[in-house]
């Protein structure tokens, strides 16, 4: 059956890309990479486009990849990174301290007795030291508050928080990330874990932002919207449909101009 | 028989496990006592002694601890410990690990129904949230188990309707464990029959829906007769709404004011209840309750991942129903409050995690490592017992050896010397000085074990009268040979009497001004004052002073 040019747009057009765009430019996040660097940003608009179009239609996996590798590398120029094995001052103290807070372990067999370093192994060995570290890094980014909510209730000292993304997008990121099949999405799975342990190693001290991790929201966030969408499209009344979206619309509105309001008064 | 032998093993390493972590030390471990599980022992001892609590008041519906309320059941069941070994710290933690131990074999019931692997229940037994809110002595332990149980018995009812009138007994009774459920459970019973309204309001089970409501009315009858009273609501001051109102304030001059009100509430509720299921919060963050820990270990990330995927692509299955259900309702009160995470408040979110985290370690156990069977079961089992161990050495290090050390004076350290120092020196008078300490007349009360009728007749008598009402709390008491207030020091250094207080309380220079002489000092593990005694000297202080105060005179006041 022949379609019409209206449901032509609507399927395969601009429109079908229309919470793609939402989402991609609808956001605090965006806009400010922009103004830190057009390069960086311009890598991001890009890594997020192909990343859905993988999503989607499983295409576009090289380019993606290729953006992908730059969007990484901005992440790893852009970042102040520290040994893993490095401790500030502070934490030089306090590992001090709870070397000596350890009580001596031992094991007795018999009249022999076997001395267990446990004050070493949990404090100071390199292994360890590694592990902490790479709990901090990832304390810091995988926190939904820290993109959707400026961090509250956790605001960090000496960091201005904002809200990455307008939290109505919360409930669609977590739809459209759990709804994700890994299986036939494996590239979105690949890469996704591949930024969380770059992360994991380099942090994302020193002013950078964990801008990788952008494409992933930003692509969960519309696969949710689209679903949300497939679930109000089967609704028989036409009216409904359309106030339900212009509703969306509306606290979206309301909602980027609440956080921007936060943001810069 | 394999299979029959496996499961005697699997509960007796749950039993022993449950044991070590639940009681080990229970009386040493926090060694100090923490001002909530003085409340709780003293008011206990109290009824027991005099069927009074502190204030007199003869079996309160609601305990009024230093002028907010808590529900009664932890301290009623707690006076049964205290006539078996006395009035210690062993008692008043005793019903706390005994109902997290118990907690256990409910986690364990849940997922054997669940039809899932049962190793959820032998790592949820070690989880350090768990194990530290069911090692001190106050009601959330108690509360958790009633509620577990309660929600066990809910899912068994839509098996079998009949489950149900236990199911909302128990629930009922959790009520008058913790405050949280007192929220949680209404709005669980009614999402419940909404959610399985299917399965609830038919035919067969309407009766059993019927009786279960009217059960839950009749067992909720105190709280209805507190309803209208301030008792009822006593933590409203815990409510979020100075954050609310801070960032309405920056939107006024955008929206109208209603309007700003409403955003801000939506983004400061969705924040905190966020936080409740943040990957950064649960498993990466150290320090909230417990020192270099987070609540959940950190490799339990991966399974409460793979737990939420698994729910979601069976999510119109009931257990993905039931537990997205738990998980919708027991951040709320939380949520509503101020505090970024409270541990304590919302406990009940425990189930649901674990819930997910059992689901996530089943999916986990059923993945192939390898393709002969044998060396899969081999290598996961490895894997089981290697994941437990380094869980127990994170814990230890925490618990056994960081929190009794890091966390000692905010815990309450050092009273028990207190008490000892006053009862040796009974001829004495003593001020303690509260200006920073945490109420510290339930801890002397406590271990001093001051007789409950003495120290209600020393209490303003218009508390009893209203007691239900609210009436602001009166930290300074009067007690034995003890006053709880702030030095006064125009008059105390003219009575011969022992000043006691923190380290910022008395100064050397103050002391030598006044002539005091140091008789006390009390540190905690790292070497930090915690309290320090002074005994005044009036006749010196009167002699060497050039312009004699009026408390010098007449010298009988010495």
């Amino acid at each position: 059956m022949p379609m019409n040019f209206k449901s032509q747009i609507f399927k395969r057009g601009l429109f079908s890309y229309a919470p793609f765009l939402l989402v991609l430019f609808g956001n605090l996040w965006i806009w400010r990479i922009f103004s830190t660097n057009i390069l960086i940003g311009l890598t991001t608009v890009f890594s997020s486009l192909f990343l859905y179009q993988s999503v989607r239609s499983n295409k576009s996996k090289k380019l993606l990849v290729f953006f992908f590798l730059i969007l990484l590398f901005f992440q790893y120029k852009n970042t102040r990174i520290l040994p893993l094995t490095y401790l500030n001052e502070q934490e030089k103290v306090l590992q001090l301290r709870r070397l000596n807070e350890h009580p001596p372990v031992k094991l007795s067999l018999g009249s022999k007795s076997i001395w267990i370093p446990t004050a070493y192994w949990l404090e100071k060995r390199a292994e360890i030291l590694i592990f902490y570290r790479m709990q901090k890094n990832l304390k810091e980014v995988l926190s939904p508050n820290l993109y959707f909510f400026a961090n509250h209730p956790n605001e960090r000292v000496g960091i201005k928080e904002y809200e990455k993304f307008p939290y109505i997008l919360l409930p669609f990121f977590v739809v459209g990330l759990l709804g994700l099949n890994f299986r036939r999405n494996i590239t979105f799975g690949i890469l996704l874990f591949a930024t969380i342990f770059l992360l994991a190693i380099i942090g994302s001290d020193g002013g950078a932002e964990p801008i990788s991790i952008f494409p992933f929201i930003a692509i969960a966030s519309v696969r949710g919207l689209e679903y949300v969408w497939g679930r109000i499209s089967k609704l028989k009344s036409q009216n409904l449909r359309i106030t339900t979206v212009s509703i969306f619309i509306l606290i979206y509105l309301l909602i980027i101009v609440q956080t921007a309001y936060y943001n810069f008064s | 028989m394999k299979k029959y032998i496996f499961k005697v093993l699997f509960l007796l390493l749950l039993t022993l496990v449950g044991l070590i972590f639940y009681f080990y030390k229970l009386d040493s471990l926090p060694k100090s006592l923490f001002v909530d599980e003085a409340l709780h022992g003293y008011s206990a001892y109290s009824i027991l002694e005099t069927g009074k609590d502190e204030y007199g008041k003869a079996f309160p519906m609601v305990f009024r601890l230093y002028g907010s309320y808590n529900e009664p059941l932890y301290i009623y069941l707690t006076t049964l410990p205290i006539k078996l070994w006395g009035l210690d710290i062993f008692s008043v933690r005793f019903m706390a690990a005994l109902f997290g131990f118990a907690n256990v074999f409910v986690i364990y019931l849940f997922l054997k129904k669940f039809q899932i692997s049962t190793f959820g229940s032998l790592f949820f037994s070690i989880t350090p949230w768990v194990v530290f809110q069911s090692r001190i002595g106050y009601e959330v332990s108690l509360a958790l188990f009633l509620f577990s149980l309660g929600c066990f018995l809910l899912w068994q009812s839509l098996s079998n309707g009949k489950w149900l009138i236990a199911a909302f007994l128990v629930l009922s009774l959790s009520t008058y464990a913790a405050y949280a459920e007192r929220f949680i459970v209404p709005l669980l019973i009614i999402l419940f029959i909404l959610f399985f309204k299917n399965i609830m309001v038919v035919k067969s089970n309407i009766k059993y829906l019927k009786l279960s409501l009217a059960g839950l009315f009749i067992t909720q009858i105190p709280h209805i007769l507190l309803f209208t009273t301030p008792a009822f609501f006593p933590k409203s001051g815990e409510i979020a709404s100075l954050a609310i109102q801070l960032q309405a304030a920056k939107l006024a001059g955008v929206f109208p004011k209603p309007l700003a009100i409403a955003l801000s509430f939506i983004r400061e509720f969705l924040s905190q209840f966020t936080n409740y299921f943040s990957p950064a919060t649960l498993f990466l963050a150290n320090d909230i309750h417990l020192p270099a820990i987070p609540p959940f270990y950190q490799w339990m990330i991966v399974a409460y991942l793979f737990g939420l995927f698994v729910l979601w692509k069976d999510k119109t299955k009931n257990r993905s129903k039931f537990i997205m259900l738990l998980a919708l309702v027991t951040p709320i009160p939380a949520a509503l409050t101020k505090d970024p995470f409270s541990a304590h408040r919302a406990l009940p979110i425990v189930l649901p995690l674990t819930l997910i985290i059992s689901v996530g370690i089943d999916r986990l156990l059923k993945l192939r490592l390898l393709k002969k069977t044998n060396w899969d079961l081999i290598v996961k089992s490895a894997l089981v017992i290697l994941t437990f161990l380094v869980s127990v050495a994170f814990f230890w290090r925490s618990y056994f050896v960081f929190f009794p050390q890091e966390k000692a004076k905010e815990r309450g350290f050092g009273y028990d010397r207190l008490a000892e120092f006053i009862k040796t020196n009974a001829s004495d008078h003593f001020v303690i000085d509260q200006a920073r300490l945490q109420i510290p007349y339930i801890e002397l009360a406590f271990f001093l074990q001051v007789p409950p009728s003495q120290f209600q007749s020393s209490i303003d008598q218009n508390i009893k009268e209203h007691y239900y009402e609210g009436l602001p709390f009166n930290p300074n008491f009067i007690f034995a040979n003890i006053e709880t207030r702030q030095i006064d020091w125009e008059s105390d250094i003219y009575r011969n009497q022992i000043l006691v207080g923190d380290s910022l309380a008395i100064s050397s220079e103050q002391a030598k001004e006044h002539f005091l002489t140091k008789v006390l000092e009390i540190k905690d593990p790292l070497g930090e004052i915690l309290f320090q005694g002074y005994k005044t000297d009036p006749v010196q202080k009167c002699q060497n002073t050039r312009n004699k105060s009026a408390f010098c005179m007449p010298a009988s006041t010495f």
